[in-house]
């Protein structure tokens, strides 16, 4: 090869590609990929409401049509899928089992219309104006993830259509003065609440803690939400690094935690960087006594990833598989376990569970109100009180569901355990987590 | 200490970035296009290896000599989707608004985003490799064992591209071309069909970066982005044209984003590679090792 560019058409070369990969790296930054509007029905996985409004009439039927955007695409699409696998379950049985009888006197079908934001904000946003605009949508289900839920909301506002969501965690979602935004996910500052009492509750009792987060609105909040529960405790901060969401390497990272001795480490971070994570602590030789990713440590997929690597590693949820939770799809916690587990072929989440209840939230606020339009929906989602899978539903004056974390264990032997609360824990947490060499 | 540990997890990790750039260096100057599409290539090698372990183990888990094995079948098959996409793609466009070009090659980025997403989900997906030890530690500084192997084999892939160049007949025939197709034509170069062995070669290389980025980080289909930047910085400061160039390159864009997160912070990783590609943009063009012609 020789150089044959000359310095003009260099820098024209130079410019031109550095805008198109920028402009895509921006696209990335916010999540990654462009929606490519697709939509689902629940019945049949096609494209589009028979009526194209949010009550109606099809094939003799009325019909509620509930629409949202969610990450079915992008780098969120694994956790998108759970919350469109439990929407779409959820929708089906209540269907199938007659529909709903609503507070006015009918009985509705529920459609749904939810389209793939490719797990960006702006696509997001564009698929809820637009569901409100031209598909006459009234009742919204929230995306997924903060980033894209805290835009979405503001969108539900602007035109005063409730929005449900069971995907955005960030205080920021609900302190905005928004009447009509329900978050069913504690507010990311509670993420790391429990690990650190339950990390202080230990013998050796931690000294000092690391937090490694991602830059996004969630994990930022979660960060925000532990160095405010650090200073009211006597651990020291020894290490507080935010890393861009396109990182690939933590290694750097964990040779901070390392050199400054950390006892407990928080990652404050989705799937990807919890699978860096339990790989690059061992081939890094950091060894802390606790170690807890935020997001996406608990899955299967996770462990599949980092196999025994990812033994003793914490993660926190909303939800145990295990509860026994009246409600009035499934029956109860464990039908609907069974039910995701035999139509699907997984195990269900706290995201999973969330979606599910983020349905029933409308199906009890059509149940109860006497005529059904989005000011006297949100009213009564506002004062309810009701069973779920997840657990019992109420809002607080800001919208957010009053719930504490629970804290989980990949143990090595029964596997993943509820280490705290002691209430319901079903082991004590195997602490402080063996070094490396001792494994 | 601290700084020495930040300077080789930045030649360790600046390795593959080289390996991955000297594929685009090459596509570069051979084809004279901007392959949006490369860091595709390092995804696409990433996941031809894990579903090759995954294949012969159940689990994407083996030992290295049996990753190692999967390297050549990972380079032979992204060589024939390279050369595929030249000729069927590519080729349409070379000669035509530079712009064009670019829109081509990013759009076949989307498409394989896709298209993976599709095929294997989002989910990131590592390649686990199996050691008593995984870690070598030398007078306090920590080297993993496999990033130590993706540091030689990362060298070791872009070493055989600059003697395959050199000492071989394809590869004179690839850098006649480059230097002037017409003239390259006259001789009885099958122009077309060198430029794509080229774009075969630069994707293989790519996807065999790509092997070894799987067992020390980790893969998604939309992972290529990144690495297409990253090998657009190294080539502008290694010099178009300069295998060399971009060796030192990739090194020292490893190497810089290291030290920025160890003493300053991970955020200020990508401010300062571009803030530098800036600087070096109106300082000198043509990169640190690159020639500027009339």
């Amino acid at each position: 090869m020789t150089e044959n560019t000359n310095r003009r058409t260099f820098l024209k070369i130079a410019g031109s590609t550095g805008a198109v990969g920028l402009a895509g790296l921006a696209g990335c930054a916010g999540g990654g990929g462009g929606g490519d509007g697709t939509s689902t029905n629940a019945d049949d996985g096609g494209d589009t409401t028979a009526n194209g409004g949010t009550t109606g009439s099809s094939d003799g039927v009325e019909t509620i049509t509930l629409g949202g955007s969610m990450s079915l695409t992008g780098e969120n699409a694994d956790l998108g899928k759970l919350y469109k696998d439990a929407y779409e379950l959820t929708i089906q049985r209540i269907n199938d089992n007659g529909g709903i009888e609503a507070g006015d006197g009918n009985t509705y079908e529920l459609e749904m219309i939810l389209r793939d934001d490719g797990t960006d904000a702006s696509t997001s946003k564009s698929i809820y104006q637009e569901l409100i605009d031209r598909e006459n949508v009234d009742y919204l289900l929230g995306p997924y993830s903060s980033t894209v839920t805290l835009p979405a909301s503001a969108v539900a506002a602007q035109n005063q259509k409730p929005m449900v969501e069971g995907g955005g965690a960030s205080p920021e979602i609900f302190a905005q003065g928004n009447e009509w935004i329900f978050g069913l996910l504690p507010t990311a500052n509670k993420y790391a609440k429990s690990y650190m009492d339950m990390c202080l509750a230990q013998d050796p009792t931690p000294e000092s803690i690391a937090i490694l987060a991602e830059d996004d609105t969630f994990s930022q909040s979660t960060a925000e939400g532990a160095r405010n529960k650090i200073a009211n405790t006597d651990l020291e901060l020894v290490v507080d690094q935010t890393f861009p969401t396109g990182t690939s390497d933590l290694s750097t990272n964990l040779s901070r935690v390392k050199s400054n001795d950390a006892d407990i480490l928080l990652l404050c971070a989705h799937q990807k960087h919890n699978i860096i994570l339990a790989s690059q602590m061992e081939t890094q030789g950091l060894n802390v006594d606790a170690a807890m990713g935020t997001v996406g440590s608990l899955n299967d997929s996770f462990k599949d990833e980092v196999g025994a690597n990812g033994n003793y590693m914490y993660g926190p949820s909303s939800w145990a598989i295990n509860a026994d939770f009246e409600d009035p799809v499934y029956g109860a916690t464990g039908d609907f376990v069974s039910a995701i587990e035999s139509n699907y072929e997984y195990a269900p989440d706290y995201h999973s569970a969330a979606g599910e209840a983020v349905i029933i939230t409308f199906v009890n606020a059509f149940q109860n109100v006497d005529e059904i339009n989005p000011t006297s929906v949100r009213d009564q989602i506002r004062q309810a009180e009701f069973s779920t899978v997840y657990g019992t539903v109420a809002f607080d004056d800001t919208g957010v569901i009053d719930k504490n974390m629970l804290i989980y264990q990949w143990q090595p032997e029964p596997g993943l355990q509820i280490t705290y609360p002691e209430n319901v824990a079903q082991s004590s947490p195997t602490y402080p987590m063996p070094d490396w060499n001792e494994r | 200490m601290a700084i020495t540990q930040f300077v080789v997890n930045g030649l360790l990790v600046g390795a593959l970035f080289t390996a991955v750039a000297v594929g685009f260096a090459l596509i570069w100057g051979v084809v004279d296009i901007i392959n949006l599409a490369h860091g595709e290539m390092v995804m696409l090698g990433g996941y031809s290896s894990y579903w090759i372990l995954n294949f012969l183990t159940g689990d994407a888990e083996g030992s290295v000599t049996l990753f190692l094995v999967t390297i050549p079948l990972v380079i032979g098959i992204v060589f024939v989707i390279g050369y595929a996409l030249q000729r069927i793609l590519v080729a349409r466009v070379i000669g035509t608004d530079i712009f064009l070009t670019l829109l081509v090659t990013f759009g076949i980025s989307i498409a394989i985003q896709q298209l993976a997403i599709q095929a294997w989900s989002a989910n990131p997906r590592a390649i686990q490799i199996l050691f008593t030890d995984p870690s070598l530690s030398v007078a306090g500084i920590v080297i993993p064992k496999m990033k130590l192997i993706s540091f030689i084999g990362a060298i070791g892939l872009t070493v055989a591209l600059y003697v395959f160049l050199q000492r071989t007949r394809t590869g004179r025939a690839i850098r006649a071309v480059s230097q002037n197709p017409e003239a390259a034509a006259l001789v009885g170069i099958d122009v077309e069909h060198t430029r794509a062995v080229t774009f075969g070669i630069s994707s293989a290389i790519a996807s065999g970066a790509g092997a070894f980025i799987a067992t020390i980080l980790n893969i998604q289909p939309q992972m290529g982005l990144i690495y297409t930047l990253k090998s657009f910085v190294i080539v502008v400061f290694g010099g178009v044209g300069s295998i060399p160039g971009v060796f030192i390159g990739g090194l020292m864009l490893g190497t810089v984003e290291e030290l920025t997160a160890g003493l300053v912070s991970s955020q200020w990783t990508l401010a300062v590679s571009f803030s530098l590609l800036i600087v070096l943009l109106i300082v000198k063009p043509t990169g640190l090792f690159g020639e500027e012609t009339a």
